[in-house]
């Protein structure tokens, strides 16, 4: 190119560039000139069924592990204890709830929002909303608790299952040991009734053995 | 007497208000200039109340906000960040570097003609005054890029160098030109040569010194104006022509390794080198405090001549951000070659033209 050529070629391009940032500079002013969302203070709102952050209605969950076992990362704990028929209220979709959930954990830094734990719950009470700002300072605070017990009421649970434990043992045991007793009872019976004819024919081999050996 | 003398300690206790109120102005002005341009909205949280609320405590929102105070929030934010030396830096050179570049900035400021009284420091080399006093913040940045042992703070110092010293020539002969045709090298008087109306800027020719003649250096006087400006950009390491500070490949150039108020004044006097490179367009190219139109100068109005030439230099000072926004980085080679292949020739060519002007048709 020539050298005049660069020069105009230059002022030409130029002009042309600052033409369109010229333009966007006078745009600003417009409504749809700008593309900034003022976040904290205006949020887009996000599609109806984003996954962002799970929840469980601790009250209505059965403890049924199902949604521990669909988890392809293994993220949520759940530990359970036994409670005794009719301490628990109902769910609100009418089942029965007969564990107590000592540990109910989502572990949110692991887990990878896929939803699949919310489909096979029976009592839809875990779910998974669109609330993403969650973020926290410590990742062991990522770890959400779920569980409305407190460590002291989940050591008494603890204790009180084991209490009625044993007691269920011991009673299972005294039963057992009634059951023996009554059929030790029930054998030694039979045997007395079947000891008298016993006897007899005992003699009478005896009788029998004897026999023969006098007549050698 | 009495009275110039009065005037010229205001003037002066201005001017030292003055470079930190025009680097906080402009620097607010370039974030918000440039997030127009990307279709952005720029700082909007900041106002002086929340600043103040922030100040004790308190965080406040307000609707409506712009941001107005984001420079000053920054500037305080600067002031509470340790000052870090580096290890292996040479700690006199160092600390000296930044008081260097403020400095050379700062002189030039004195001798700045806001208007006829207003002038800190009225020397009849004032032209001569600025040019020098301004090339002598190189010597700081190459000073900090060398004192910083850091081989981008190095880097940026080098190309630094040999842009300014390359980019002074042209400017320097397209400034002589002006001063052909004023014949002094006081500012003062080049701007009280182009009052009147506002075809007797020297932007449009000599025709104030030779009447309708003077026309003829229209052309010339265009492209001076045009060097100088170019030249301007190039003496203040701005886009297109950043490569010393260069983000994208050098961190930040010569100033890599400052923090906290060091830095701060480093950007302060960067953003106070474009307004004198600027200043100095107005008073030579665009007639200085005199708005154009002599009615209006002849109101006396107070206060009115510093605020138009104020105004005029923060109009050149946006087209200084438009360009930045637009156009993208000049590489070393293309920044020479622009010098030394268009730039030079071209002022030479206006150089004769304009000695041969004076010579034969005056
Ligand atoms: S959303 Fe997916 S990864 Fe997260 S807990 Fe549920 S099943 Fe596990
Ligand atoms: S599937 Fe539902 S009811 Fe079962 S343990 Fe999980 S949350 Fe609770």
């Amino acid at each position: 190119m020539s050298y005049f050529g660069n020069i105009s070629k230059a002022f030409s391009t130029i002009a042309t560039g600052m033409k369109i940032t010229f333009r966007h500079f006078k745009n600003a002013r417009k409504p749809d000139g700008i593309f900034t969302t003022q976040y904290p203070h205006k949020a887009v709102p996000l599609p109806k069924f984003s996954r962002q952050q799970l929840h469980n209605r601790i009250e209505d969950c059965i403890g049924c592990m199902k949604c521990a076992n669909a988890c392809p990362v293994s993220c949520i704990y759940i530990e359970t204890v036994k409670a005794p028929a009719g301490t628990l209220s109902d769910t609100s979709n009418g089942q029965k709830r007969r564990l107590y959930l000592t540990r109910y954990d989502i572990d949110m830094a692991k887990c990878m929002f896929c939803a699949l734990c919310t489909y096979p719950c029976p009592t839809e009470c875990i779910t998974i909303n669109s609330d993403f700002n969650f973020i926290k300072f410590e990742r062991k605070d990522l770890l959400y608790k779920f569980s409305d017990y407190s460590p002291e009421q989940v050591e008494q649970i603890k204790q009180e299952a084991k209490l009625r434990e044993q007691q269920e043992a011991a009673e299972k045991i005294a039963k057992a040991k009634a059951a023996a007793e009554a059929k030790l009872k029930a054998e030694t019976e039979a045997k007395a009734k079947a000891e008298v004819p016993q006897v007899e024919a005992k003699t009478e081999e005896v009788k029998a053995e004897q026999k023969p050996e006098t007549k050698e | 007497m009495d009275n110039i003398l009065v005037w010229t300690m205001i003037s002066i206790l201005v001017m030292v208000g003055l470079v930190s109120v025009v680097g906080i102005i402009s620097i607010y002005l370039e974030r918000k200039v440039s997030a127009f341009m990307q279709d952005r909205l720029g700082p909007m949280e900041v106002g002086f109340g929340s600043l103040a609320n922030a100040i004790i405590g308190k965080k406040t929102f307000k609707e409506g906000r712009i941001g107005l105070a984001q420079s000053l929030a920054d500037g305080l934010k600067l002031l509470q960040k340790e000052d870090i030396v580096p290890k292996g830096a040479d700690v006199f050179l160092f600390k000296l570097a930044p008081m260097i570049v403020f400095g050379g900035t700062f002189a030039a400021f004195a001798a700045l003609p806001l208007a006829e009284y207003f002038v800190p420091a009225d020397i009849n080399i004032g032209l001569f005054y600025i040019l020098a006093i301004s090339s002598f913040g190189v010597t700081g940045i190459l000073m900090a890029g060398w004192a910083s042992n850091n081989k981008w703070g190095l880097l940026g110092a080098l190309r630094s160098t040999a842009q300014m010293v390359s980019y002074e020539i042209p400017i320097g002969v397209s400034l002589i030109s002006i001063v052909m045709i004023c014949g002094t090298l006081s500012l003062k008087e080049m701007v009280l040569a182009q009052s009147g109306w506002f075809w007797n800027w020297h932007l449009f020719g000599a025709i104030s010194h030779n009447g309708a003649i003077g026309i003829v250096l229209l052309p010339v006087m265009f492209i001076n104006f045009l060097i100088y400006f170019t030249c301007s950009l190039a003496e203040t390491n701005r886009a297109p022509f950043d490569i010393p500070e260069a983000e994208s490949e050098l961190v930040a150039g010569y100033h890599t390794e400052y923090t906290g108020m060091r830095f701060a004044i480093f950007f302060l006097a960067e953003y106070g080198a474009i307004f004198v490179g600027n200043a100095i367009a107005v008073t030579l190219f665009l007639g200085g405090w005199n708005s154009g139109i002599p009615m209006l100068d002849e109101a006396n109005i107070p206060g009115i001549a510093p605020l138009i030439f104020i105004t005029k230099v923060f109009v050149l000072i946006f087209v200084v951000m438009w360009v930045r926004w637009t156009l993208p980085r000049l590489r070393v080679d293309q920044l020479m070659n622009l010098c030394w292949k268009y730039l030079i020739p071209f002022t030479l060519f206006t150089f004769f033209y304009v000695t041969i002007y004076k010579v034969f048709l005056t």
